[in-house]
């Protein structure tokens, strides 16, 4: 019998905020490949109209963006006291001016500084959902 | 409006008096290539507005030419449409040489050749789950290197990050322009020349070191030199950056930390950035 590790993605659900289609379609594919449904947002507006209806593990989003940037739609879901908050991962390392520092410095929330590859992506992710992450679970596989 | 027009009949008649000195050769300053303005839109538009109705009167006068073939009136109208023809001609030649004089200002150049380059390995990119992110300087003035030079720049920089990363990492590509002051180092004697730079600054994650995955996908062939293909690729890039009066700097840091190619670039003087 052999076995097959099973992503802790798996399963999951993420929104993918950035104005970089490439980007994020790139990164829709890798988290597919890992068993991870994700929902992609060129803006905070965007994004925020999706998340009426899906339910979201994790939130990965570009601080600057056209349209809503990063800081406006964490504001926003702080505004109507969203429970997405702290699901937030924060791309940073574009233009950063003074009130987006200041933001940063604001908040507890994950960041990730641009480049970043798949792995820090993935790690990020993880650290996030530590508090319901059970580890990489070890599945019987048949048939192979 | 050259529809109905033989060759010669679109030929441009001389002016009838072309010895005579128009006002602006009358003009002490001698006219150059640089100082003839070009024509305004607004007279280009005009220029089109009138060929059009010619073309209109042209048309007219061909079909009154076959219904008067057989008498007289025939052939004024022939001559007519000829002398349209030859107006026609001389309106075209002006707005080719209008095209040809008026300045192009250069815009852009910089971002457009590393999207050209970062489009040319799309496919590479899906392939090998690279992720690109972009920060682009508004408005980054142009850089004296030729278009050329510089696409070929970019194409060996990103050829040689790509033949040293792992799969799964990111590249940034990012632009500012600078003006630096302080003469030190290598750099003193080009900053004498020139205090106005653009950089190009490329990260990328996960350094590798020249991997045979790297090499086979971007087709090098190591047998054809004892050096490794990669660097050879960096020296000759680095070798156009030089020949270009710029720098280049090429910081290669462990797989967990990031690694830098860096075109520092001399920047076009204000106000010359027009072909």
């Amino acid at each position: 019998m052999s076995t097959v590790k099973k992503s802790f993605l798996s399963g999951k659900k993420g929104l993918l905020i950035d104005d970089d289609s490439q980007m994020i379609d790139i990164l829709s594919k890798y988290f597919a490949t890992e068993g991870c449904y994700t929902e992609k947002a060129l803006d905070g507006k965007l994004a925020l109209e999706k998340m009426d209806n899906t339910p979201f593990d994790f939130i990965l989003c570009d601080i600057n963006m056209p349209g809503m940037d990063g800081a406006t739609f964490y504001q926003q879901l702080k505004g109507i006291g969203s429970p997405y908050l702290d699901k937030v991962i924060f791309i940073t390392g574009d233009t950063m001016d003074h009130e987006i520092q200041e933001f940063l410095k604001s908040i507890n929330n994950p960041l990730l500084d641009k480049p970043f590859g798949l792995d820090e992506v993935k790690e990020a992710i993880r650290r996030l959902l530590a508090n319901s992450y059970t580890g990489v679970e070890t599945l019987p596989v048949t048939g192979l | 409006m050259a529809d109905g027009f033989s060759d010669s009949e679109k030929g441009i008649t001389p002016p009838a008096s072309s010895s005579t000195k128009t006002p602006e050769s009358q003009e002490d300053v001698p006219r150059t290539e640089l100082n003839i303005p070009p024509l305004s839109s607004f007279l280009v538009d005009l220029i089109c507005t009138v060929r059009k109705s010619l073309e209109e009167v042209v048309n007219q006068t061909e079909t009154y030419e076959k219904k008067y073939a057989n008498n007289g009136l025939g052939e004024c109208f022939f001559r007519l449409r000829s002398d349209i023809g030859k107006i026609d001609a001389l309106f075209d030649n002006l707005l080719q040489y209008n095209k040809i004089v008026t300045p192009v200002r250069k815009t852009n150049t910089v971002h457009n050749l590393i999207e050209n380059v970062l489009k040319k390995y799309d496919t590479l990119f899906e392939k090998r789950e690279t992720l690109i992110f972009r920060r682009f300087e508004k408005d980054l003035p142009e850089v004296i290197v030729p278009d050329e030079q510089l696409g070929y720049l970019l194409d060996s920089v990103l050829q040689y990050i790509l033949g040293l990363m792992a799969s799964g990492g990111g590249i940034s590509f990012s632009t500012r322009s600078l003006v630096i002051q302080e003469k030190e180092d290598e750099r003193k004697q080009l900053l004498e020349q020139n205090n106005r730079w653009v950089e190009i600054l490329a990260i990328f994650t996960r350094y590798m070191g020249s991997t045979e995955e790297a090499k086979s996908i971007l087709g090098i062939q190591e047998h054809l030199t004892e050096q490794n293909p990669l660097d050879l690729i960096l020296q000759l890039a680095k070798k156009m950056v030089d020949k270009n009066r710029g720098l280049m700097k090429v910081e290669l840091a462990e797989e967990r930390n990031n690694s830098s190619i860096s075109l520092l670039l001399p920047a076009e003087k204000e106000g010359s950035d027009l072909l």
